[in-house]
Order: structure tokens, then C-alpha cells, then sequence
């Protein structure tokens, strides 16, 4: 197949000297927002202790456990930020992220022990069942940093308990287990209860010296057996107890590695611990990369700088998409499905890392006045019509039945409404393309580059796609909301404005109403915003998306479940006719 | 002259727009003029005739009113942005007095103890005209208030423009350590109180002239490592707010000017190392330290972009980065806020 893979057609253009000039503010207003970004996630890395003081207990921060333990260049963090209910801690204790461990893909995951030495916190449960996610659709071993005192217990309602609840992670690591995903865990300090079955769920088990796990720690054991209150004798008896468990934890090395064998392996520093499971992850399965690629790897003929130049902050203002992905891929070459059928949606092949992947993206600007051909008035980018819609379909089910990959780019308004648009089958059409994403079965990821909007964020491989969507990505100008804040203003309160004009009462009461839910949409449909509350798994910088790209790329292909030979892909041949 | 024929009772009545008159407050200027479209029942047109020909007169009175009393008569419209304020926000106060085009020093803001400079607005024109407020990072959340003060007709007028700030998420550093370590010695206590009051000396020499024409910038492209107004408590006291944002970068790489300005400070400081101070005017400074090496002079005009200094970790630093600083009427702002805030002053 190597006519139609090593050299595609080449796309995009050098950036015009008058762009780079005029664009310069849009530079800055992306750059800035996206410190914003850098600051809130420097707010998430400083939570708890600071490092100089976990240094001076012998112990490594969970951050430092991860840069010693990943390959350099690699780690590609993930919910970063996320933290729904806005913990005081400022975290929600967890943080994740896909990385290579000795040149292989796995998701790496660890408890900030910088935080109430690493306990459960509200928001956690989510996060780890989205990193456990990630690992069964990608394939690839998961890899845990554990180091949990348990549930934070004055907090225990809001996570202990219901089905997706804490212990969820516990069935699903059994789950991984039972489908092959091996699961490493690094074991450090003190594992109680929670932290137990954090530490003897995973599959193989690296112990720190000084580690323990057991189904109740010292505190549990110190408070057995109370006589429904407490006084002055029962404290005096519990501050002997704890004194001795704390000398003495239950679970220790003596007992889980001499007795009972659940620490398969017992190290003396740190930095041991990790070693050792970079040793292990040698041995992981994983296809050689030469197995799946279609071409040697190669960089995009033009900087990813300039797509800080390309993507409008202002979301009003039009841009060229096809400019923008020839920043992301291999050698800016592509081979573009159907390019003069449905052009509001770009659809095509590309290489990254040299690796195949799919490409579906919205398309801006004006589409000219004979199109959507169903209808009267002329299409504007952004929003889906009829022909998008069905190139989509076709495009998701030849990359089903081709093994490739998909990564959706979203900056988009919605689909076309009103009677014309029903008439057209829209609606049937958006849930067609649903329908046709999950009977494909092959990882995908998101880009949310600007706008993801209405039923189109659902349907365009947006998270909700739970089987599919490996992770989302946000940047610097991404908004999501059902509808533009303004729309949403009108909808809701033009009744009302009706209404009171009709009584002749002042409107400026109501038009007061109309611009604070206007704000409001504005504030809840930041980057921050969204990576706070999981609408996204994390905003990457404009140069940091084709690292995410080649981090897809590179788990999806290295030990996928199903594999369709390259001599026997339709998808090139249909393309080329 | 032609007689209007008697509206039936009953009738639904079809009235043009007409104009009505707010009460007018005591003490207070001339209204502006509303415009108001309704529907009437005809039942209450005679009293609606004479509040129209009450209106009407009104009109002509003010028709006839010299050009400058008729502009003493409108109010500025006054408009703050971020609409919802963080402590440590930077905060732009717009006021609109146009078609009248007062001359900024016809007005006074104050918010606190910030009295504010004004300046003609960039891109709106003349007519309006902007001030720079920060809200502190001590300021208690709830409603506060700034004023605006100007003259009517020889007479004092003014109006006090209430906000919302609500406290900023600011994370916090608890640090137990022996006391001598953080208590600097008395040479370096004599250096720190000397440092202070030039500090001060420079904080005041300000121009009150805006010196930048085009947006601020970020100084440097690397990473955030250090929020803003972090508070760092040693021993279970606090000490003190992280008074800008630390970008982590290599030693060497070069710092650039946030806006245009006049470099106002160029020299070793015990907590800053090399540090650079440059006056923006119209109360806003910006602050460059650890620096390895400064490269500009003290009264230096500087642009916006141009290399003030070079990465370094010299003064209170544990590693290479920069410590960025924004200042406005001598209250330390959160950068990030400050570039947002001013980013619609850019033409």
C-alpha cells in the first residue's frame, strides 16, 4: 500500500508576512488564556504540602514519582484540573495521564500524597473511572502510583457510597484484569481500608519498604469497640492504640510480602519502586510500532506555532480548518473523503507519528448560496447540513470496517433547524452518525478547537460517546454550552418580554435578567471551566496538541484488538477512485 | 391650522412615541430625555394631552437652552469591566459622557484609597474616558462602591457605582520551619527597610500619563509555576500573598517588557535579585525579578516586547524562573486579570 501512504497529497500554506503581523493580538489573547490555564493547573500542582517537605520525610511527590518514572517527552496528563465539587484541598487527590514506561504506552495514575497523604476525596471515584475507561478502550496497561490513607471521613457521603462510588474502581480493575489489561501498582506509605483495595486490586504488586495495606488501618483498630461516647478514659485508651499502630501498622511488608505473598516484590528506596516497574512494562504486550505504521514518522512542513495565528479567539471571526490540520499531521499531507460533497465537514486521512488516523472536522465560512441544497438561504460553516452529515456516517463506518482510528476536531453551532431542515432528515441524520460511531468499535479522541455546541457536541465523537471517546481535548478557545448564551437569553425570555411590553411594564428588569444568564453562559463555558468540571479531560496549549495526537496514536496502535490488514483497506481506494 | 377630530370612546387608540420626563431629583442634573412607546386607553387622553403638551414644552425649553447648560445636563453613563470581581482583579471603569465630551480632568474616580487617572479611551474617542482600579487582595468580599465625581453648572455632582467582589481561589502554603530561618538578619533587616522605602519612592514617581499604546503581553512564553495570591504561612502564621505569577523558564532565556514605558528601578534587591520596574503611567506599573542579568538603564523608554533582562534565580529564589509583578495605583494586581482587563483598550 505504499503508493497511497508514503506520499499523500500535501496541504496548507505558509503563513502570509501581513497574518503574522495582523494576527499578533490574537496570539496574545490565546497565550493568556492560556496562562489562565497554566496558573489554575500550577494551583493543582501546589496543593497540600510543598514538595521541600515531602522531600524531608524520605518520600518523592506523586509529580516526582511520575517525571522518574516516564519515558521523557512522553506524559500527556489528563482531568488535570478536574474537580467538580470544587474541594477545599483545591484537588481532587488523583492525577492521570497517558505516558510511554520503557518506549510502551500505558496510563499512568497516582494519589497526590502532598493532600491529606493521599486520601479519597469527592470527584476522585469520576476521575479514576475515566482513566480505567481509558485504559480498556486504548488496550493498554494501566499503571498506579498508590499512596491512600482512605476516605477523607468527614466528607464520606459524598463519594463513599453509590455506583459510582469509590469502590467502583476495585470491580473495575477486575474488569481490566478479566480482559487482559494488566494492571501495575507501585505501593507507598501507609493503605488503609480504601487504600487497602487500592493497593491489592491491581495485578502485579511493587512495594516500598516502608508501605502497608489492610482492609482497616491503625485509626479504625485504635477506635474498636467504642462505648457509645466518648470520656476521658476511652481517649487516654486511644491515644495508647494509635501510638502502637502508628509504630506498627497493620499490613506491613513483614506480613504482605513474608507471609502472605501479595507484594510481589519489595524495594528499599523510592526510586526502586519505580524502577521496578519500568523493568516490568519491558514486558507488556505490545505490537513494534513498525507492525501497524504506513510510513516513517515525520514532522508537519509548517510550525505548530501558527496555529495561534489561525484560530480566531473571537469565536464570531471565520478561519481555514484545513490550514490548522496541516499544522497537526505528518508531513502535512492528507487524502481527503469526498472533498466536494458536504463541504461544512472536512474528512480524510493523515498520518501521525506515522501512524493512520481519521480525521472529521467542521469547516467555517460562507458555503455559497446553492448550498445546503434543500434549502432557501445559504450555509455558513460551523453548522451541519444534510450532505456533512452523511459524508460522516460513511466516513465512521469505512474507518470501522478499516481499523483506523478516528480524532474528531469540534468548533461547531449545531445542525440546520426548522421545517426545511426536519424535511432534509436532519434529525434522523445526527442519530444515524450515533448510531454509526458505535457499531464501529475503534478508539477516538475529541478536539473541542472552539465551539461545541448543541446536538452536534454529542454526535461529532464528543465524550458522551462513553465506548469510543478515549479523552477530549480543550484549548485555549474552547466553549462548550447547548446554545450560545444569547440564543439561550431569547429563547428563555421572549415570552416574557412579550409579556411585559404587553402591560406596559419596564423591560430593563427582564433585559437585566437576560444579560446575567448571558454571563453565566460566558463563565460556564471557559476552558477552566470545563476542565474543572470534566466537559473536557484537559486544555493543551496549541503546540501541545499534536503531542496528545501522537500519544492516540501511538496507544491505540500498540496492542489493538482487531486488526484489518493495510492490502485489504477500502478506505484509500475509495478515496482515490 | 387643522383640527385633530375627537378620538371615540372606546376606541383603541394609535399614539406616535412620545416623549415623558422622569421626575427630576433634588439636587440632582437635568434628566436625560426618555423615549417611550405605549399604548394608551382612551379614557385618560386628557391627561395624557396635557403631559403631552407639558413634555412638548419641556422640548422647547431645553431647545432653548445655551449648548454648554444643555450638556451640564446629561449624566455620564459609567461602566465597569470584569462585570464580577475577584479580589486581586484589575478593574477598568469606562465613562461615557459623549455627545458632551467633557475633558477627563472634569471628573474624579475613587475607589478606596485609589484615586484613579484618566485617559481618553483608545478606540472609543473622545468623549470617553478610562481609569484603572485594583481591588486587593485583603479587600473583603461583598458590595463595594467606587465614586464618580464631576461639576454641573457650578454645582458638585456625583454617583456611587456599586460591585460585587468575591474572594479569589487562592491556594495556600503551610510550611513549618525554625523560626531564624525565616527572620532575616539585622544588616539584612536595615537593607530590606531601605529597599522598601525606595520602593515606595518609586511606586509614587508614576506618570500620570498612560505610556502604552497597544495591549500588555506576557513576558515570557513558559510555564505558570507559581499562582497569583498564594498565601504562604509559616509556622501558622501568614506572612505573606504571592504578589504576581512565577513562570518557570531556563537561566538565560530573555524577559520581555510587557507594555511600553519608562524603566523606573534597574538593580539588586535582597528578596527580588535583579529587578526591573517599569512605569506604564495612569498608576500601572509591571515588576521583572530574579533576573540574571537586567539589560535596560533606569529612565530607559521602552516598548512593548523589548528585553528588559535574562532568566536567573538571584535574590529569594529556589530555582531559575520569573516573578512577574503588576501594580495599579499601587496595589499588587493579579497579571493575568490585568492583561484581560485592558486587552479591550488595544486599538
Amino acid at each position: 500500500m505504499k503508493p497511497y501512504f508514503e506520499k499523500m497529497s500535501p496541504f496548507g500554506s505558509t503563513l502570509p508576512a501581513g497574518k503574522i503581523k495582523s494576527g499578533e493580538p490574537n496570539v496574545q489573547r490565546i497565550k493568556t488564556a492560556e496562562a489562565d490555564v497554566d496558573e489554575a493547573v500550577a494551583k493543582v500542582k501546589n496543593a497540600g504540602l510543598p514538595e521541600k517537605v515531602i522531600n524531608q520525610r524520605g518520600q518523592l511527590t506523586v509529580w516526582q514519582r511520575i517525571a522518574y518514572l516516564v519515558d521523557p517527552g512522553t506524559w500527556s496528563p489528563l482531568n488535570t484540573l478536574y474537580n467538580p465539587n470544587d474541594n477545599v484541598e483545591g484537588t481532587n487527590n488523583v492525577c492521570h495521564g497517558l505516558a510511554k514506561i520503557s518506549g510502551k504506552w500505558a496510563v499512568v495514575i497516582g494519589f497526590d500524597n502532598k493532600v491529606i497523604a493521599g486520601a479519597w476525596l469527592p470527584g476522585q471515584a469520576e476521575e479514576v473511572f475515566r482513566a480505567t475507561n481509558l485504559s480498556k478502550r486504548l488496550n493498554i496497561p494501566l499503571v498506579w502510583l498508590v499512596n491512600c490513607s482512605g476516605v477523607k471521613l468527614p466528607e464520606q457521603e459524598k463519594f463513599y457510597g453509590d455506583r459510582r462510588g469509590s469502590g467502583t474502581t476495585f470491580f473495575r480493575h477486575a474488569e481490566l484484569e478479566q480482559a487482559g489489561i494488566p494492571i501495575l501498582a507501585g505501593i507507598y506509605g501507609t493503605n488503609p481500608a480504601g487504600g487497602g483495595y487500592q493497593g491489592i486490586s491491581p495485578t502485579i504488586l511493587f512495594a516500598h519498604k516502608d508501605a502497608n495495606i489492610a482492609v482497616g488501618g491503625g485509626g479504625i483498630l485504635s477506635g474498636m469497640s467504642p462505648k457509645g461516647f466518648f470520656d476521658l478514659e476511652g481517649a487516654e485508651q486511644l491515644i495508647a492504640a494509635a501510638k502502637q499502630f502508628k509504630a506498627e501498622p497493620p499490613g506491613s511488608v513483614k506480613i504482605h510480602h513474608d507471609a502472605t505473598g501479595f507484594f510481589r516484590y519489595v524495594f528499599d528506596t523510592e526510586q526502586g519502586v519505580l524502577d521496578g516497574i519500568k523493568d516490568y512494562m519491558k514486558d507488556m504486550p505490545a505490537y513494534h510500532s513498525k507492525f501497524f505504521r504506513v510510513a516513517p514518522p515525520a514532522e508537519p512542513r509548517f510550525p505548530a506555532e501558527d496555529i495561534y495565528y489561525l484560530v480566531p479567539f473571537n469565536q464570531k471571526q471565520m478561519y481555514n480548518f484545513d490550514e490548522v490540520l496541516a499544522r497537526l499531521v505528518d508531513g502535512s499531507e492528507h487524502m481527503e473523503y469526498r472533498p466536494g460533497y458536504g463541504p461544512e465537514v472536512y474528512t480524510g486521512l493523515v498520518k501521525v507519528d506515522g501512524f493512520l488516523l481519521g480525521v472529521i472536522a467542521n469547516r467555517q465560512g460562507f458555503l455559497g448560496e446553492d448550498y445546503p441544497e434543500y434549502a432557501p438561504y445559504p450555509g455558513i460553516g460551523g453548522k451541519l447540513y444534510r450532505q456533512g452529515l452523511i459524508k460522516m456516517n460513511e466516513f465512521v463506518v469505512h474507518c470501522g470496517r478499516d481499523r483506523v482510528p478516528v480524532v474528531w476536531f469540534q468548533d461547531t453551532s449545531g445542525i440546520d433547524v426548522g421545517d426545511i431542515a426536519e424535511k432534509a432528515e436532519l434529525l434522523g441524520l445526527g442519530q444515524s452518525l450515533i448510531y454509526s460511531i458505535q457499531q464501529t468499535d475503534v478508539p477516538m479522541m475529541l478536539v473541542v478547537l472552539r465551539k461545541g455546541t448543541a446536538a452536534a457536541h454529542y454526535i461529532m465523537g464528543g465524550p458522551t460517546a462513553n465506548r469510543h471517546n478515549a479523552f477530549t481535548l480543550g484549548t485555549a478557545t474552547t466553549e462548550i454550552y447547548v446554545m450560545h448564551g444569547e440564543t439561550a437569553a431569547a429563547a428563555s425570555y421572549s415570552r416574557r418580554l412579550v409579556k411585559e411590553k404587553e402591560s406596559g411594564k419596564p423591560l430593563e428588569p427582564v433585559i437585566e435578567e437576560m444579560n446575567r444568564l448571558v454571563k453565566s453562559y460566558n463563565d460556564n463555558s471557559r476552558p477552566v471551566y470545563c476542565a474543572q468540571h470534566g466537559l473536557v479531560d484537559e486544555v493543551a496549549r496549541m503546540t501541545a496538541i499534536r503531542d496528545y495526537l501522537k500519544a492516540f496514536a501511538g496507544a491505540a496502535y500498540q496492542n489493538p484488538r482487531s486488526i484489518c490488514p493495510q492490502h485489504q483497506m477500502m478506505l484509500p481506494r475509495i478515496i482515490k477512485g | 391650522m387643522r383640527r385633530r377630530a375627537p378620538v371615540k370612546a372606546g376606541a383603541p387608540a394609535r399614539l406616535r412615541p412620545i416623549a415623558m420626563r422622569p421626575p427630576t431629583p433634588r439636587n440632582g442634573p437635568l434628566p436625560a430625555i426618555v423615549l417611550r412607546s405605549a399604548a394608551i386607553p382612551a379614557g385618560r387622553l386628557p391627561l395624557l394631552r396635557a403631559a403631552l403638551l407639558a413634555s412638548l414644552l419641556t422640548l422647547a425649553l431645553a431647545a432653548a437652552l445655551p449648548e454648554r447648560l444643555r450638556a451640564e445636563a446629561a449624566p455620564p453613563r459609567i461602566t465597569l469591566f470584569p462585570a464580577s470581581v475577584e479580589t486581586g482583579d484589575a478593574l477598568v471603569v469606562e465613562i461615557d459622557g459623549r455627545p458632551l465630551q467633557r475633558a477627563a480632568q472634569e471628573y474624579t474616580v475613587s475607589f478606596a484609597e485609589q484615586r484613579l487617572a484618566l485617559f481618553a479611551h483608545p478606540v472609543k474617542g473622545r468623549g470617553v474616558h478610562v481609569g484603572l482600579a485594583a481591588v486587593p487582595l485583603s479587600a473583603p468580599p461583598g458590595t463595594a462602591s467606587l465614586t464618580v465625581a464631576w461639576v454641573d453648572g457650578g454645582r458638585p455632582q456625583s454617583r456611587r457605582i456599586p460591585f460585587h467582589i468575591t474572594a479569589g481561589a487562592y491556594g495556600e502554603e503551610r510550611l513549618r520551619v525554625d523560626p531564624r530561618h525565616v527572620q532575616p538578619s539585622p544588616p539584612d533587616l536595615e537593607r530590606i527597610r531601605r529597599e522598601q522605602e525606595k520602593l515606595k519612592r518609586v511606586y509614587a514617581s508614576g506618570s500620570p500619563s498612560r505610556l502604552w499604546s497597544e495591549g500588555f503581553q506576557l513576558p515570557v512564553p513558559g510555564e505558570v509555576s507559581g499562582p497569583f495570591g498564594t498565601r504562604r504561612v509559616f509556622n501558622g502564621e501568614l506572612r505573606s500573598q504571592h504578589s504576581g505569577l512565577d513562570f518557570r523558564s531556563q537561566t538565560g532565556e530573555p524577559v520581555h517588557a510587557s507594555g511600553a514605558g519608562v524603566v523606573k528601578l534597574a538593580e539588586e534587591l535582597f528578596y527580588s535579585g535583579n529587578a526591573v520596574i517599569v512605569d506604564h503611567g495612569a498608576g500601572v506599573f509591571s515588576s521583572y525579578s530574579h533576573l540574571s542579568r537586567i539589560q535596560v538603564g533606569v529612565g530607559q523608554r521602552v516598548e512593548r516586547g523589548q528585553r528588559v533582562g535574562l532568566i536567573g534565580a538571584t535574590g529569594r529564589a529556589t530555582g531559575p524562573h520569573l516573578h512577574w509583578g503588576v501594580k495599579v495605583n499601587s496595589v499588587n494586581v493579579n497579571p493575568l486579570s490585568f492583561i484581560r482587563a485592558t486587552a479591550a483598550l488595544s486599538p
